[in-house]
């Protein structure tokens, strides 16, 4: 279309606050403050998606956490050295509906002054569920919501799953006291529907949506049913974007990876890998990591042999220096010192770059 | 200091508080419900993570009840009885 943007071109405006940014990351970079972690409570789930960058099992091969582990980590290593209320805690899986001490452990967090939140896929998130969750001071919920009924249970190989999703998201939107918001995995064979997507979600009260795109992790490695063409990948750009001038719906584009001419126009912020930087995990075997779905080659540590504060304030060397990352298809581009060489979760395990969204554009 | 300047400069190019260029429309719906994360004007603005949540500064007051009824443990989702897997 005519207004579409050029999405490989950066006028003068957004190379300056490219390069403002990229002294404020620089910064942030160096002061390393946490501000999101994850814990990955469980492998088990009761979905087998098949887009599933866990690779998650009904019966996990990893055992479950136990609770009293992350509270040894988080009362004797971390929250003597943070702020509580700073620190974003997601409770991650597998499916965290799954754990029976969910709201133990929320209840044990919100005691301790952190703030923390849940990303599910819902089946399991009846009225009774969430009234729980919220007695035990739930934050933040997100919902995967992956499209319209054929293609949700589709991907989530369950033909129950589509309805409880919106059902659990119309609760949680009209209940309106904990932040939120519906997260849609895009398929190709989703691009031509999203504004049919998106007037579904506002009609049944949805005010809060964020997208990603399949990227080649997991199950998906091998799904050639659910990537993107480029040329839908900058579909799902321009759609972002006029959705956001619109105004209609909170929709933003997730983390990801940079977008050149699209940065600030299809998220609030201009993009930056967080992981390692504000934001680590801790997995269910005990690793320490950046987020949960980056590679195991790139764990710092593990909570049962490693301090997790010494980890996090002196080690993180691949993902706080990334110039080890300016190689391959990296070594010569000029956006390299806006983007750092992408998302560390789409680093492979030597380190060479699964997929640059910017060169989709 | 660098970072007040920083962000005093980015505001000055319309990459202000929330980083947006892209201001929502006047009439849409901002969520009161949606406590959103503080900015601290010197620190990065949050993205938002693939797998994370909506990220919020911390409510004393989240609690919806007491806080002695979730300590019931929930019932163990040992099989979900509406579990359907196909193998294709």
């Amino acid at each position: 279309m005519a207004n579409d943007l050029n999405g490989r071109r950066l006028g003068l405006r957004k190379r300056l606050g490219l390069e403002l940014f990229a002294q404020l990351y620089k910064h942030t970079v160096e002061e390393h403050p946490l501000r999101t972690l994850f814990w990955e409570c469980t492998l088990r789930c009761n979905l087998n998606c098949r887009h599933c960058g866990s690779d998650c099992r009904a019966e996990a091969t990893v055992p479950d956490m136990p609770l009293e582990d992350l509270l040894r980590v988080v009362d004797e290593q971390i929250t003597p050295h943070v702020n509580p209320h700073k620190v974003m805690v997601v409770i991650s899986g597998g499916e965290v509906l799954v754990r029976k001490d969910l709201e133990r452990a929320g209840l044990e967090l919100y005691r301790r002054g952190y703030p923390w939140g849940i990303v599910t896929n819902a089946l399991a998130l009846t009225p009774e569920r969430f009234e729980s969750l919220l007695r035990a001071g739930l934050h933040s919920i997100s919902v995967s919501f992956d499209g319209f009924e054929e293609q949700h249970n589709y991907i989530r190989r369950n033909p129950h799953s589509y309805q409880r999703a919106l059902d659990a998201l119309r609760m949680i939107a009209a209940d309106g006291t904990v932040a939120y918001d519906a997260v849609t995995c895009v398929t190709g064979a989703l691009v031509p529907r999203l504004n049919e997507m998106k007037e579904l979600l506002i009609a049944n009260g949805i005010k809060h949506w964020r997208i990603f795109t399949i990227f080649p992790v997991g199950r998906a490695a091998d799904d050639p049913t659910l990537r993107l063409t480029d040329e839908q990948f900058r579909e799902v750009m321009e759609f972002i974007r006029r959705t956001r001038r619109e105004g209609r719906i909170d929709l933003t584009y997730a983390c990801e990876g940079f977008l050149g001419g699209y940065e600030t126009e299809v998220r609030d912020s201009f993009y930056y890998c967080s992981a390692g930087v504000t934001t680590a995990s801790i997995r269910v075997d005990g690793a320490i990591s950046g987020c949960t779905s980056i590679r195991s080659n790139f764990d710092q540590g593990n909570i049962y042999r490693d301090n997790f504060w010494e980890v996090w304030s002196s080690r993180y060397e691949p993902f706080r220096d990334r110039s080890w990352a300016r190689r391959d298809e990296c070594a010569d581009c000029r956006m390299f010192r806006y983007c750092q060489g992408g998302g560390m979760h789409l680093r492979d395990e030597e380190g060479r770059l699964l997929m640059c969204h910017y060169k989709r554009l | 200091m660098k970072y007040k300047v920083l962000a005093t400069m980015m505001a000055v190019l319309g990459f202000g508080a929330s980083c947006s260029s892209t201001r929502q429309h006047k009439g849409a719906e901002q969520p009161e419900e949606q406590p959103a994360a503080q900015q601290d004007t010197v620190e990065m603005p949050q993205i938002r993570l693939m797998y994370g949540v909506p990220p919020v500064v911390f409510r004393e007051e989240a609690l919806k009840t007491t806080p002695e009824q979730p300590e019931q443990a929930q019932p163990e989702q040992t099989e979900n009885p509406l579990k359907v897997i196909d193998n294709q």
